[in-house]
């Protein structure tokens, strides 16, 4: 590695080691600072994201293989925590979760009124988030929030979430953050954390770099036993970086997307996918930017009490666009290019970046393996499915 | 006759003709008043003018059993009545019924055919119009045929 | 070319309790609700921050999210204020919330949440020519806005309302529509069917014309000088604003209001979109240039 761009810098200044065990203490000092600690673990032979009591619940000495529809875990020869790249779960589970009870109501002869129940913040730290996840979380709080905000989270967890952000050690062959920008650093996107890590897992040496971006981080990184980064740390955190990158093979190749999409709106190309698609709406459960919420009331026996219920829904189901006496988008077909033409395209108007941060996920849990690369290669075509012909600079 | 003629270059149906061509016309024409219950056509008999309504309400009307009297479409200050004087066999569709009291130029079908016989350009021109005004009405008989205002069918689905 | 946005106002998930005060009748499908709050000076207490008065009385174009309890909610236009401080609710009972709203007795209780949405650019038209175009339960989100435009006419050149229903029973606000005829020739109101059904009195009074409403449109117009506020069906609404364009009027002067599946009404459940837009808050009143090639392509 001769090359001294500083642009190529991956790592910023303040950088320190630490070692396995120092890695592990980093648990005992977040516990006692009262966080709830979220990180991938190992549950039937998948990874998910649930509650870690110290380092021992990750899955170390897993990695993975992806592919479209496929989801294998395999095991590595050395015992990195973060071997692993993504599984169907997002942080989106714990920022925005799957249900949640928006008020309860009660019809009595006062009348009808109405309470939102009240719970205590969690204080919750995630300890892997990816750089792509980090661009999701980045991406759902713009949705929330609007932009009046520059708020990185949901404001109801924002002041409790401790980010210890990792920067990938592999790409699987899902992966295409590099398409999106969003990765594989976790230093390079502007994005907000506490703490950083990149791990390096040998067979004989097992260490970490770690960084610190807040003053809260800064506090508990001081509480664990560091040693110094020289020049090696930041060759090898650079090195590690561009072996992810370019061992990435999957693109999005979208150049103007709010334009490509509005011509292709009756494009052949959708009939082909829809033939596929079983709307079974995998892709927006894993997909860590869909937002998309439907409410659910229900009353007890009496009719008397009442609760609303805020759940994840999916624009796949057909009531998602009921109107009248039908659905606006009856056809698989239509859910799909809602879908796509939504996290691709129509996004950017409403949100002011693609709604697709190329973690891959929906490639993966796809049960037929639809691909939204090549869904986007596919409608690049002609209509009928000949090349567009280069144009000569 | 003058004022035929010029009553006839201002109904929107002839706008733009020119004066030549409204003059050319009015020999056809002749101003009429009819009062409010008063029939200007029935179905089924010969169809003898082109009716260029100057101000009142006209009902295109049919008689349907168990019904009574329906009205299909009502013509307004500006509209036309009748385009069964273009074509063979020259009989009314449908009874003109006037609503209120109304005027009219009427035109005497055959003498307008003959008139459009003798001048294509003038065949042209009424050709033209007729047909512009038969794809708006049927235009709208297909708006109104979607029965849009219907109230939707209960389907079962979830949610309200 | 006017630009809408949805006012900042209070926006929770929590509805306010309403009552119904009054109950009209207006057709065999259709009444309206003319609600209250139950308590308008006391904010419900929640979490802090998250305060909801529910009292404001909304503008013309918005609506109110209306929870019938232990049913679900539905969106429904504000069809008029009064000066008793009541807004008025017009709902057709083609669901199981909207039949559950329409069984309420005077005295019974809603939820509501709202005003949300986008509004009749109507304060900003003065001095033009306005057209309103109203077709059947459409005439309801615009009855706000011909009533401010009745009660200010000489701000505008001309106002001609044409309103469009099913058969002369089907006509909603029908006392009203007499009065206003009788504001001819300040206030020019043309009624059509799309059927006659010789059966209601009121019918007969308003002496509607059988036909397609737009057939009502004036052969010529002052385009340039012309705004239009057009609601109804959605083919109802293209065709008009296709009548309309080829009258001269720019589409940029034409304003529709649309509807789709509404949940959270704040831009947040994803439910209302129409390709970039949340109907919810970017509509539902929108100008025509914005939706019109949308509207035209299936199951958008």
């Amino acid at each position: 590695m001769t090359d001294e761009d500083p642009g190529k810098q991956m790592l910023p200044s303040g950088a320190h080691r630490l070692s396995n065990s120092g890695f592990s203490n980093l648990f005992n000092q977040l516990h006692a600072a009262g966080y709830t600690i979220i990180g991938p673990r190992l549950e039937q032979n998948a990874i998910v994201l649930d509650e870690l009591q110290s380092a021992k619940d990750l899955p170390s000495g897993w990695g993975d293989e992806q592919e479209a529809s496929t989801y294998r875990l395999r095991r590595r020869a050395d015992q990195a925590y973060f071997g692993h790249n993504l599984g169907a779960e997002s942080w989106k589970k714990f920022l925005y979760p799957r249900r949640q009870l928006l008020w309860r109501a009660q019809q009595s002869g006062a009348g009808l009124e109405f309470e939102r129940p009240v719970s205590p913040p969690q204080a919750l730290a995630f300890i892997g988030v990816r750089a792509c996840d980090l661009a999701a979380i980045k991406i759902q709080a713009r949705v929330h929030q609007g932009q009046e905000s520059d708020q990185p989270l949901n404001p109801e967890v924002d002041r409790s979430v401790f980010i210890i952000a990792v920067n990938c050690a592999q790409a699987t062959a899902t992966c295409f953050c590099t398409s999106m920008t969003t990765g594989p650093s976790v230093y390079k996107h502007g994005y907000q954390y506490d703490l950083a890590l990149t791990e390096f897992a040998d067979v004989n040496d097992h260490h970490f770099i770690i960084t610190a971006h807040t003053a809260r981080g800064q506090a508990v990184l001081k509480q664990l036993p560091l040693q110094d980064a020289d020049e090696s740390a930041q060759l090898a955190v650079t090195r590690q970086h561009e072996l992810t990158a370019q061992s990435m093979s999957r693109q999005l190749d979208l150049a103007n997307p709010a334009e490509f999409f509005k011509s292709r709106l009756e494009h052949p190309a959708w009939e082909a996918i829809a033939d596929r698609c079983l709307s079974c709406a995998n892709c927006t459960m894993v997909c860590p930017t869909c937002f998309c919420t439907k409410v659910e009331d229900t009353t007890d026996l009496s009719g008397d009490h009442a609760e609303r219920w805020l759940q994840w829904d999916s624009c796949f189901h057909l009531d998602f666009s009921h109107l009248h006496g039908g659905s606006v988008r009856k056809s698989t077909r239509s859910r799909y290019r809602q879908w796509l033409t939504h996290k691709l395209g129509t996004w950017h108007e409403q949100f002011g970046s693609s709604g697709c941060v190329g973690c891959g996920r929906c490639i993966a849990w796809c049960p037929v393996g639809i691909d939204l690369t090549a869904a986007v290669t596919a409608l690049g075509r002609l209509p009928n499915n000949e090349a567009v012909p280069h144009e000569p600079n | 006759m003058n004022q035929i003629e010029d009553l006839i270059c201002v109904h929107p149906f002839f706008a733009g003709l020119g004066q030549e061509f409204c003059l050319f016309v009015a020999r056809c024409g002749i101003n009429q008043h009819y009062a409010g219950g008063q029939y200007l056509a029935h179905e089924g008999e010969s169809a003898e003018a082109l009716f260029l309504i100057r101000k009142g309400n006209i009902a295109v009307e049919t008689k349907v059993p168990e019904r009574g009297a329906v009205i299909i479409e009502t013509l307004n200050d500006g509209d036309i009545a009748g385009w069964s004087w273009f074509f063979p066999p020259y009989l009314w569709s449908f009874d003109l019924h006037a609503l209120t009291n109304v005027s009219v130029i009427a035109l005497n079908a055959r003498c307008l055919r003959d008139k459009c016989e003798d001048d294509p350009r003038l065949g042209y021109e009424i050709a033209k119009r007729l047909a512009r005004m038969m794809t708006e009405r049927l235009k709208n008989t297909r708006l109104r045929l979607l029965d849009l205002y219907k109230a939707p069918p209960d389907l079962p689905h979830r949610g309200p | 070319m006017v630009g809408l946005v949805a006012p900042v106002g209070p926006n929770s998930f929590v509805p306010t309790a309403y009552r119904v005060k009054q109950k009209i009748r207006e057709s065999a499908d259709t009444l309206t609700l003319a609600i209250a709050p139950i308590n308008p000076l006391a904010a419900i207490p929640i979490e802090a921050g998250l305060a909801h008065t529910g009292t404001s009385t909304g503008q013309p174009g918005q609506f109110n999210m209306l929870y019938a309890h232990g049913v679900g909610e539905i969106p429904v236009s504000i069809s008029g204020t009064t000066n008793g401080g009541l807004t008025l609710q017009t709902i057709r009972a083609v669901g199981p919330v909207s039949r559950a709203l329409t069984r309420l007795k005077v005295g019974g209780q809603l939820g509501v949440r709202g005003p949300f949405g986008t509004m009749w650019p109507i304060q900003a038209l003065a001095g033009r020519s306005l057209i309103i175009i109203a077709g059947g339960i459409g005439l309801a989100p615009l009855r706000p806005a011909i009533r401010y435009a009745i009660a200010h006419l000489a701000a505008f050149t001309s106002v001609a309302i044409y309103i469009g229903a099913r058969t002369p029973d089907d006509l909603i606000f029908a006392r009203e529509l007499c009065k206003w005829s009788l504001l001819a020739p300040a206030l020019s109101i043309k009624i059509a069917v799309d059927s006659w059904q010789n059966t209601s009195a009121t019918g007969a009074l308003l002496r509607p014309s059988v036909g397609m409403v737009t057939a009502l449109l004036p052969g010529r117009l002052p385009a340039s000088t012309t705004s239009a506020l057009v609601c109804g069906p959605e083919v109802m609404m293209r065709h008009a604003g296709l009548d309309l364009m080829g009258l001269g009027v720019s589409a940029d002067d034409i304003f529709i209001s649309l509807e789709r599946n509404m949940k959270c009404a704040i831009g947040l459940c994803g439910h209302c979109q129409l390709s970039s837009l949340f109907i919810c808050k970017d509509g539902p009143v929108l100008p025509l240039t914005r939706v019109q090639h949308l509207l035209r392509t299936l199951e958008l």
